[in-house]
Protein backbone atom coordinates (compact mmCIF):
# COMPACT_ATOMS: atom_id res chain seq x y z
CA UNK A 1 0.00 0.00 0.00
CA UNK A 2 0.83 3.67 0.05
CA UNK A 3 0.30 4.58 3.73
CA UNK A 4 2.70 7.38 4.13
CA UNK A 5 4.63 5.61 6.98
CA UNK A 6 7.19 8.29 8.09
CA UNK A 7 10.17 6.50 9.09
CA UNK A 8 11.62 9.77 9.54
CA UNK A 9 9.47 11.24 12.11
CA UNK A 10 11.59 12.65 14.68
CA UNK A 11 11.09 12.68 18.55
CA UNK A 12 9.24 15.89 20.05
CA UNK A 13 10.75 17.93 22.71
CA UNK A 14 9.27 16.96 26.09
CA UNK A 15 8.83 19.24 29.06
CA UNK A 16 8.76 22.33 27.02
CA UNK A 17 5.64 25.00 26.72
CA UNK A 18 4.36 24.93 23.01
CA UNK A 19 2.00 27.62 24.00
CA UNK A 20 4.04 30.95 23.63
CA UNK A 21 6.97 29.86 20.98
CA UNK A 22 9.40 32.33 19.57
CA UNK A 23 9.95 32.46 15.60
CA UNK A 24 13.02 33.61 14.24
CA UNK A 25 13.70 33.76 10.52
CA UNK A 26 17.71 32.42 9.60
CA UNK A 27 18.87 32.66 5.85
CA UNK A 28 22.12 31.44 5.24
CA UNK A 29 23.25 31.89 1.52
CA UNK A 30 20.05 31.37 -0.38
CA UNK A 31 18.31 29.18 2.19
CA UNK A 32 15.99 30.59 4.47
CA UNK A 33 14.66 28.27 7.62
CA UNK A 34 12.47 29.08 10.40
CA UNK A 35 13.72 28.02 14.46
CA UNK A 36 11.23 27.80 16.39
CA UNK A 37 12.17 28.82 20.07
CA UNK A 38 9.91 27.05 22.77
CA UNK A 39 10.67 27.51 26.87
CA UNK A 40 11.35 24.81 29.16
CA UNK A 41 8.27 23.77 31.26
CA UNK A 42 9.31 24.97 34.83
CA UNK A 43 10.42 21.18 36.49
CA UNK A 44 7.74 20.93 38.86
CA UNK A 45 9.90 19.04 40.96
CA UNK A 46 11.95 21.56 41.77
CA UNK A 47 10.41 24.49 41.64
CA UNK A 48 9.08 24.49 45.26
CA UNK A 49 8.94 28.55 46.02
CA UNK A 50 12.26 29.15 43.96
CA UNK A 51 11.98 32.85 44.06
CA UNK B 1 8.11 -0.98 0.88
CA UNK B 2 11.46 0.61 -0.74
CA UNK B 3 11.85 3.55 0.57
CA UNK B 4 15.66 4.41 -0.26
CA UNK B 5 16.15 7.93 0.07
CA UNK B 6 19.52 9.04 -1.84
CA UNK B 7 20.46 12.74 -0.82
CA UNK B 8 23.45 13.08 -3.19
CA UNK B 9 22.22 15.62 -6.09
CA UNK B 10 22.67 18.90 -6.10
CA UNK B 11 21.16 21.25 -3.66
CA UNK B 12 17.90 23.17 -5.07
CA UNK B 13 16.47 25.60 -3.94
CA UNK B 14 13.74 24.07 -2.23
CA UNK B 15 10.21 25.37 -3.14
CA UNK B 16 7.39 22.85 -3.22
CA UNK B 17 9.65 19.59 -1.56
CA UNK B 18 8.23 18.90 1.93
CA UNK B 19 10.31 18.93 4.93
CA UNK B 20 10.58 17.45 7.69
CA UNK B 21 10.29 19.23 10.94
CA UNK B 22 13.34 18.21 13.38
CA UNK B 23 12.93 18.87 17.08
CA UNK B 24 16.38 19.33 18.95
CA UNK B 25 17.76 20.66 22.01
CA UNK B 26 20.71 22.93 22.00
CA UNK B 27 23.42 23.49 24.44
CA UNK B 28 26.68 24.44 25.64
CA UNK B 29 29.65 21.99 24.86
CA UNK B 30 29.94 20.59 28.44
CA UNK B 31 33.82 21.45 28.29
CA UNK B 32 32.93 25.34 28.58
CA UNK B 33 34.16 26.38 31.35
CA UNK B 34 31.58 29.33 31.93
CA UNK B 35 28.43 27.98 30.12
CA UNK B 36 25.62 27.50 32.77
CA UNK B 37 23.74 24.75 30.21
CA UNK B 38 20.50 25.26 32.51
CA UNK B 39 19.79 28.73 31.37
CA UNK B 40 21.72 28.46 28.09
CA UNK B 41 20.08 25.04 26.95
CA UNK B 42 17.47 26.26 24.00
CA UNK B 43 14.87 24.21 22.83
CA UNK B 44 13.94 24.50 19.22
CA UNK B 45 12.32 23.28 16.11
CA UNK B 46 13.04 23.57 12.66
CA UNK B 47 12.96 22.43 9.16
CA UNK B 48 15.30 18.93 8.63
CA UNK B 49 16.94 21.20 6.02
CA UNK B 50 18.11 23.54 8.51
CA UNK B 51 22.17 23.21 8.64
CA UNK B 52 24.76 24.04 11.17
CA UNK B 53 25.56 27.12 9.29
CA UNK B 54 22.14 28.22 10.42
CA UNK B 55 22.69 27.11 14.00
CA UNK B 56 25.08 28.75 14.51
CA UNK B 57 24.06 32.67 12.88
CA UNK B 58 20.44 31.31 15.09
CA UNK B 59 23.02 31.68 18.23
CA UNK B 60 24.42 34.55 17.09
CA UNK B 61 21.34 36.66 16.36
CA UNK B 62 19.92 35.37 19.44
CA UNK B 63 22.64 36.06 21.77
CA UNK B 64 23.24 39.26 20.54
CA UNK B 65 19.95 40.31 21.02
CA UNK B 66 20.04 38.75 25.07
CA UNK B 67 23.09 41.15 25.17
CA UNK B 68 22.42 43.59 23.04
CA UNK B 69 22.60 46.77 25.80
CA UNK B 70 26.47 45.78 26.46
CA UNK B 71 26.94 45.77 22.15
CA UNK B 72 30.52 45.97 21.11
CA UNK B 73 29.90 43.41 18.45
CA UNK B 74 28.35 45.83 15.50
CA UNK B 75 28.35 43.00 12.88
CA UNK B 76 25.79 39.97 13.47
CA UNK B 77 26.78 38.20 10.44
CA UNK B 78 30.51 38.01 10.86
CA UNK B 79 29.58 36.67 14.30
CA UNK B 80 28.15 33.58 12.88
CA UNK B 81 31.55 32.13 12.17
CA UNK B 82 32.64 31.94 16.15
CA UNK B 83 30.93 29.21 17.31
CA UNK B 84 31.54 25.71 16.87
CA UNK B 85 28.80 22.88 16.67
CA UNK B 86 29.16 19.54 18.09
CA UNK B 87 26.72 16.30 17.74
CA UNK B 88 27.49 14.07 20.80
CA UNK B 89 27.44 10.69 18.80
CA UNK B 90 28.24 8.75 21.91
CA UNK B 91 28.34 9.20 25.83
CA UNK B 92 31.13 12.17 26.07
CA UNK B 93 31.74 12.26 22.45
CA UNK B 94 31.21 15.11 20.24
CA UNK B 95 31.68 15.47 16.56
CA UNK B 96 32.90 18.71 15.48
CA UNK B 97 30.40 19.40 12.30
CA UNK B 98 31.06 21.35 8.77
CA UNK B 99 28.84 24.59 8.45
CA UNK B 100 26.96 23.01 5.11
CA UNK B 101 25.61 19.66 7.04
CA UNK B 102 21.99 19.52 7.42
CA UNK B 103 20.03 18.34 10.43
CA UNK B 104 18.70 15.51 8.49
CA UNK B 105 22.39 14.99 7.51
CA UNK B 106 22.95 14.91 11.17
CA UNK B 107 20.38 12.46 12.38
CA UNK B 108 21.11 9.82 9.64
CA UNK B 109 24.91 9.74 10.22
CA UNK B 110 25.26 10.40 14.11
CA UNK B 111 22.09 10.16 15.64
CA UNK B 112 20.77 6.57 16.34
CA UNK B 113 18.79 7.28 19.61
CA UNK B 114 14.94 7.45 19.85
CA UNK B 115 14.70 10.71 21.48
CA UNK B 116 15.33 14.36 20.31
CA UNK B 117 18.70 15.51 18.70
CA UNK B 118 20.95 17.19 21.08
CA UNK B 119 23.38 19.99 19.89
CA UNK B 120 26.21 21.35 21.09
CA UNK B 121 27.94 24.61 20.69
CA UNK B 122 31.10 26.43 21.44
CA UNK B 123 32.37 30.14 21.13
CA UNK B 124 35.50 30.04 19.32
CA UNK B 125 37.61 32.29 21.43
CA UNK B 126 40.01 33.26 18.93
CA UNK B 127 38.52 35.38 16.64
CA UNK B 128 40.15 37.60 13.93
Amino acid sequence: GEGGSDSNSFPRLKNVDRKNPSHLSVTVGNVTVVMTDFQPKPDSRLSDSHL
Amino acid sequence: SMSEQLSRGSPEPATSQLVNDIELIFKPHPQEADADSSTQTRYIKTTANATVDHLAKYLAIRLSLDTASDGDDDDVSSSSKLFDIFVGSQPGQYVLLNGPTSLEQIKERYWKLNKPLEIFYSIRKSAS
